[in-house]
């Protein structure tokens, strides 16, 4: 059920009609069963699962609770760390592993393999709930959370609908209380969910999609070859994943918000960050800070010395690479992030140590960073590394189709368009466009975005690109 | 009203203010839609000629009947874009008007699926032929897909979108679409109204849309295509049967290498196939600049090439 199909529309507006009308204790319960609903609308198979793996965590996660022997406690992190990650890699990199060892075979000359290996589907949003999992197990190792009284809470933590299949990654010792907690219908919250909402579908459905046409397009080679195609192509996509994971993001808060949740805020303009170091506290945050608190911290983070404290922003970098995806282009992505930071942090470029002050230089800055991130881009974009190598080393400038002009064009509007938005954003310190304004204006603005959205959105619909992640 | 919040105003009074607006902007949205399918119902077909040539071929179509002439047949030509360039109708009436009358429904962009459920919604709705001629490439007869949206509303009945999904490997999303599609118009057409405002608009932006979206024909290949072309064909020629109809295959000429297997399928399945004109024969210039489809003086060719062939 894609978040900006009329499927979704009419599940939601259900679903919270039924949720405000039940008493508190029947809510959750409600809301656990119209999550496994929305789960297995894809695919139930994959929803025995979801379901063996939360039963499995939370016992586990009890276990612990209740456990003073550091030794136990250890060993049952151990045991759900790995049977959590097993399930992960196998879903979602046993077929990049297969692949990678037929093609090392036949680089060293043992010819092609003649085993058919069988091709694994991946479960829709298993990197999500498998870190959120993880989260949970690590925090009541730590001590840093009580275990879940109720497996109905803690299934519902997990699966609660609006973040199930591409986040944000939701922090149990924030998630888990709200849960745990009687909800109350606030009007206020209820207006800034509904506005949230359409504020989503208006970048995905208006600036997403438009972007993909021109993106794909470019990359397609509709457009033609050579430098002015992929530069145009890259802009294009760099504002269509922007506006495609935000808009989902947007519309995941707001769906919660409607059922009396608050999510963690996922993205704050990522392409206004003045470094890269400050574009990961902008984009994804959800996922950024889990890499921070889970991998980066645990594996030393800068407190072991500068040669380790680069090795672990590197490694940090390649596995959040990796967890995009099962492919040696997002491996590569991972690796100019990673580093980029490293060099940012050796010649003390970051945010941190270089406050910009001077409107020019902060402006001089973004424009580096946002042009180090569209580089970065090409490869995730790219299918394959010889791809993205073969769009960067295609310099001629004179293989382009008439069409890029207007392609050109039209990333140029969207992408101003965007910087309008996020500028005004970022200067009233908002969570969303005219937040602060009075109801009326925002029901008017409410009212035009929604005229936008049906007038512009595109007729074929195209699926959020972190669903396949 | 007052247009702001002041902070000295009352909490009831302010949580009154906002569950209004919050219904107003539902209410809005409600508004919104219900005017845009006013739009789509009653303006599309004034301002577009496409989609009037459309419904007014669908009403032909669905009123058509068998002649009671033993003398003069009818004639139902369905297809897509290569039926509506690849054929000069006027020409072909007038070079067939003794012995077939001919009713043409094109909806452009269409594939075998949409053809066999959209056949199936015109019988049930009254329509009746001599004869059915479906223009269709070998790569369109094998596809799987759909035109979507758009065929749920202007080809389908309601009882087809469930089975055309399970043919066309549709998920439930993709199928609760199509319901949708099929009652609103809006929803079904809103990719033709956002086309017809684009080129009044800026028409540039509608043709890089359209640049950016040209897929290549693929000619299908694999062993299976022939087993299920003669399956497809078998089909449609048992429910053209039901309903006494002959079913006919046209294949019209175009640089697709497949086309020669639809002879053999079609004897497999018992089912005329005729190719006027063979993929070999005509050169670019009876191309338009995709290389797909005919130019005028291609369709010139191909009618001719039909009537030829009827009239033997």
């Amino acid at each position: 059920m894609l978040f900006d199909s009329p499927a979704y529309l009419a599940f939601l507006t259900l679903v919270v009609i039924v949720y405000w009308k039940l008493p508190r204790k029947q809510q959750n319960l409600f809301l656990l069963a119209a999550s496994y609903f929305f789960y297995g609308w894809w695919d139930w198979r994959f929803l025995l699962l979801m379901i063996a793996s939360t039963g499995m965590d939370f016992m586990i996660g009890g276990w612990i609770g209740n456990s003073d022997d550091p030794r136990r406690r250890r060993l049952l992190l151990l045991l759900s760390l790995v049977i959590n990650f097993s399930i992960l890699g196998f879903f979602k990199y046993f077929n990049f592993f297969v692949d990678s060892f037929t093609r090392t075979l036949a680089m060293v000359g043992a010819g092609p393999l003649t085993v058919q290996f069988f091709r694994i589907i991946l479960p829709p949003g298993i990197s999500f709930y498998t870190f959120q999992e993880v989260a949970y197990i690590v925090d009541i190792y730590r001590g840093k959370l009580k275990p879940a009284d109720s497996i109905l809470d803690y299934a519902l933590f997990i699966s609660l609908f609006p973040h199930l299949i591409a986040g944000p990654i939701q922090r149990p010792s924030h998630l888990l209380p709200q849960v745990q907690q009687e909800r109350t219908l606030d009007p206020g919250t209820f207006l800034d969910g509904v506005m949230l909402i359409i504020s989503g579908l208006f970048r995905k459905c208006v600036i997403a999609d438009q972007c993909a046409l021109v993106a794909n397009g470019c990359f397609g080679g509709h457009f033609g070859h050579g430098l002015p195609v992929t530069v145009v192509g890259v802009l294009a996509f760099a504002f269509q994943i922007y506006g495609d994971f935000s808009g989902y993001s947007d519309i995941a808060r707001g769906s919660a918000q409607l059922l009396g949740f608050h999510f963690m805020v996922n993205f704050r303009q990522p392409y206004l960050a003045s470094s890269l170091q400050d574009f990961w506290r902008r984009w994804h945050i959800s996922l950024s800070t889990w890499l921070r608190d889970y991998l980066y911290i645990p594996l030393g983070g800068n407190r072991h010395g500068t040669r380790k404290t680069y090795r672990n922003l590197m490694l940090t970098m390649l596995l959040g690479g990796l967890w995009h995806g099962a492919n040696w282009t997002f491996v590569i992505w991972g690796a100019i992030h990673g580093l980029v930071l490293s060099a940012e942090r050796a010649g003390r470029l970051g945010e941190d140590q270089i406050p910009a002050t001077n409107p020019l230089w902060l402006w001089m800055r973004r424009i580096v960073t946002f042009t180090i991130v569209c580089f970065a881009w090409v490869f995730f974009r790219a299918t394959s590394v010889s791809e993205a190598f073969r769009l960067l080393s295609d310099t001629s400038v004179n293989s382009a189709r008439p069409e890029l002009v207007t392609a050109a064009v039209v990333i140029a509007v969207v992408a101003a368009v965007c910087l309008a938005m996020d500028l005004r954003i970022e200067n009233a310190r908002e969570e969303y466009l005219f937040q602060n304004w009075t109801p009326q204006r925002r029901l008017a603005t409410g009212v035009a975005t929604l005229a936008a959205i049906l007038l512009l959105s595109g007729s074929e619909p195209n699926a959020f690109i972190y669903f396949q992640f | 009203m007052p247009l702001s919040i002041s902070s000295s105003e009352p909490a009831t009074a302010r949580t009154g203010r906002i569950t209004r607006v919050t219904w107003a902007l539902i209410a809005g949205a409600v508004v919104l839609y219900a005017s845009a399918e006013l739009l789509a119902r009653f303006g599309l077909e004034q301002v577009s000629t496409m989609h009037r040539r459309l419904l007014q071929e669908a009403r032909a179509a669905n009123a058509f009947h068998k002649s009671p002439s033993p003398s003069k047949k009818t004639v139902l030509l369905l297809g897509n874009s290569l039926l509506l360039e690849g054929v000069d109708m006027e020409r072909l009436h007038a070079g067939l008007e003794p012995r077939y009358e001919v009713q043409r429904f094109v909806v452009t962009q269409t594939r075998f699926l949409d053809w066999y459920y959209g056949l199936e919604a015109l019988f049930r709705h009254g329509a009746r032929a001599d004869r059915v001629v479906l223009c269709l490439t070998m790569a369109q007869l094998v596809s799987d897909q759909i035109r979507g949206d758009f065929s749920a509303h202007v080809l389908f009945d309601a009882q087809d979108i469930w089975p055309v999904s399970r043919d066309s490997a549709a998920d439930l999303t993709i199928t609760s679409g199509y319901y949708l599609a099929h009652f609103s118009a809006f929803y079904a057409t809103r990719g033709e109204l956002r086309s017809v405002l684009m080129n009044r608009v800026a028409s540039s932006v509608q043709q890089m849309w359209h640049q950016a979206v040209i897929s290549p024909a693929v000619s299908p290949t694999g062993s299976q295509l022939i087993a299920q072309s003669v399956a497809r064909l078998g089909r449609v020629n048992q429910l053209c049967n039901r309903y006494g109809a002959e079913f006919v295959l046209l294949v019209p000429p175009t640089q697709d290498r497949g086309d020669f297997l639809l002879a053999r399928a079609g004897a497999q399945a018992g089912v005329t196939v005729v190719q006027p004109i063979s993929n070999s024969v005509l050169s670019t210039a009876y191309y338009q600049q995709d290389g797909f489809h005919l130019n005028r003086r291609g369709a010139q060719s191909f009618t001719d090439a039909i009537i030829r062939e009827w009239m033997k």
